[in-house]
């Protein structure tokens, strides 16, 4: 699970503030920060290492060039995550939302290499398919909650809606993935544990 | 059985966010129904196989890239910035040229309708006044005669007879003793050969234990030496007001003469007859005839009589105030408090009012010129937009 997000190790006012003015160490310390949890988000919402590292720049860029326009009604972290979520929906227009099974079996792959099976492996490849094709209201919901493990508030904040929508998206999504995987028979060789 | 509210519970409660009484109605409902129980337990190996994906990590020649990339766009938009202020220089260089331009070719009209209307003109209550009525100034320079640059005017001149033109003059004189200046104006009417046609004086209350004496005089003065009395009755005060006002009476004096000539002939012509009647009827109806004739003849003869005394004498109407100076008796600066209040009120609203509308024209001037700047903003952002990817 990812973690780091909730933890906020610098002064959010006096980075916001420095960003303003252009300071080369803002940038440095932003990049610092938050350069892995956005590219890490970006690869979950778009499956492709490759295209995440550019969108991860894009959005920086966007950081940048808005930092002007961040009132402070929602957290500077979330604030960025929004970014990063937006440029994701932007990937999915202009790619028309096709994602190559090879890529999410790149990046569905365990963190601890000892417990991660292949077969594992090939069924966590097999659930992010299916979120895949879940539509963009569900699958955002669903990646941010159960793949990258943000709390309803945050969520709430990246997307801009409520909580109660939050909670909405995500149990439909969850309901329309199952019945998904459920026509699929994932579960079939007895690895409901995931071991 | 409502599925639907347990398959949110279920997905909530994977999340931890039931309340007690709330997780208790789901367990007691996983109990009992199979399918949501299946449901639950899937969706938590569904979580169990997504827990613990690898995180992906920028490596740090991509962090530096982006470092570097921000740091570019802010060198960029900096010189853009240089830029700025020679941008909004130029639009309001732009902005101010056109409405100069645009003044320009309205103070063109605004001088050709003021020439047009005579509005303003010293003297004259309308423009239909104006209109009607031919300026002694005008006649003055049509007569002159000696300026090329009016010829059209001395042409107009020539088919305009000056000698048929009633003057009248207005003048409104502050003086410090009101009957000293009224003898003066008598004593020049008297000696210009002309007379007081009517005069009048009284006195009114300015203030507490202080009256002041204000009057009229219309007096009648002969047309060659009008202007000259003008100047000279403007002299003897502080003169407010004056203003000349002419009418030409030509074509009506012309018109009365025609008829005059005609109803003489007639009369010439019915007392012929009446030599040569032979019978009472015959006579006493020409004679009748003849008693109306000379009725018009005296009509028409009086009119031009009074034309010609109107032509030969100009009437002058004179207001005279008396104005009393401070010398013994401290002059309240309130006694016109009021009034002056009034005016200045009246004055800032007119002036808010001719601010608000003038700065209304001025908005719908620049309109075209926002146009402009707002699409070149946004081209400019669209571009820099662009250049900043």
């Amino acid at each position: 699970m990812y973690e780091g997000v909730k933890v906020m190790g610098i002064n959010e006012s006096n980075l916001i503030k420095d960003l303003k003015k252009g300071k080369n160490e803002a940038f440095e310390l932003i990049v610092k920060e938050y350069g892995n949890k956005v590219y890490n988000l970006i690869v979950k919402m778009i499956s492709d290492r490759e295209d995440a590292r550019d969108l991860t720049q894009d959005v920086f860029i966007r950081v940048y060039n808005n930092i002007d326009f961040f009132r402070g009604e929602s957290s500077f972290y979330t604030w960025i995550y929004s970014i990063a979520v937006n440029c994701s929906k932007d990937y999915w227009r202009k790619k028309k939302e096709y994602f190559s099974l090879d890529n999410i079996r790149e990046i569905s792959d365990g963190e601890n290499k000892t417990e991660s099976t292949a077969e594992t492996n090939e069924l966590r490849a097999i659930i992010f398919a299916e979120i895949y094709k879940l539509d963009t209201n569900h699958r955002e919901a669903v990646i941010l909650r159960d793949i990258m493990g943000f709390s309803y508030s945050e969520i709430s904040e990246i997307l801009g809606v409520s909580q109660g929508t939050v909670k909405s998206r995500i149990s439909r999504g969850r309901y329309k993935l199952r019945s998904c995987l459920q026509s699929l028979n994932v579960y079939e060789g007895g690895n409901k544990d995931g071991s | 059985m409502d599925h639907e509210r347990y398959i949110d519970l279920i997905s909530r409660d994977i999340d931890k966010d039931l309340s007690e009484d709330e997780k208790k109605e789901l367990d007691y409902h996983l109990q009992s129904c199979e399918e949501c129980s299946s449901y639950y337990q899937d969706l938590m190996a569904d979580k169990a196989i997504l827990d613990g994906m690898v995180v992906h990590e920028l490596k740090d020649k991509d962090k530096k890239q982006i470092e570097y990339n921000m740091k570019n766009i802010k060198n960029r938009m900096h010189k853009m910035k240089k830029y700025l202020p020679y941008a909004a220089g130029l639009i309001i260089v732009l902005a101010i040229a056109g409405t100069t331009l645009s003044n320009l070719f309205m103070m063109g009209r605004s001088d050709d309708s003021a020439s047009d209307s005579g509005s303003g003109y010293p003297g004259f209550e309308s423009p239909e006044q104006w209109e009607g009525e031919a300026s002694q100034e005008d006649i003055a320079r049509n007569s002159d005669g000696g300026n090329q640059s009016d010829v059209e005017n001395v042409e107009i001149s020539r088919e305009f007879d000056v000698s048929k033109i009633v003057y009248r003059g207005n003048i409104s004189l502050y003086t410090e003793d009101y009957k000293e200046t009224a003898d003066r104006i008598s004593t020049l009417v008297l000696s210009q050969g002309g007379f007081i046609q009517e005069a009048s004086a009284n006195y009114y209350d300015v203030a507490a234990e202080r009256s002041e004496k204000a009057g009229y005089m219309i007096v009648r003065v002969p047309s060659e030496g009008f202007s000259e009395t003008m100047k000279e009755i403007e002299s003897y005060g502080d003169a407010v007001r004056s203003g000349i006002a002419s009418t030409n009476i030509t074509q009506q004096y012309q018109d009365i003469e025609g008829e005059l000539d005609s109803y003489f002939i007639q009369e010439e012509r019915l007392l012929d007859y009446l030599s040569q009647a032979e019978s009472i009827n015959d006579m006493l109806s020409i004679e009748s005839e003849l008693t109306r004739v000379r009725r018009e003849i005296n009509h028409r003869s009086t009119m031009l009589k009074n034309w010609d005394k109107e032509v030969a004498y100009s009437t002058i109407n004179i207001n005279i105030y008396e104005r009393t100076l401070p010398t013994s008796k401290v002059q309240t600066p309130f006694e016109d408090f009021g009034r002056r209040i009034r005016e200045a009120f009246i004055q800032s609203v007119n002036y808010l009012l001719k601010l608000i509308v003038d700065a209304s024209i001025m908005i719908v001037r620049l309109m075209p010129f926002a146009v402009v700047a707002v699409g070149t903003v946004y081209i400019v952002r669209i571009l820099l937009t662009k250049y900043k990817k």
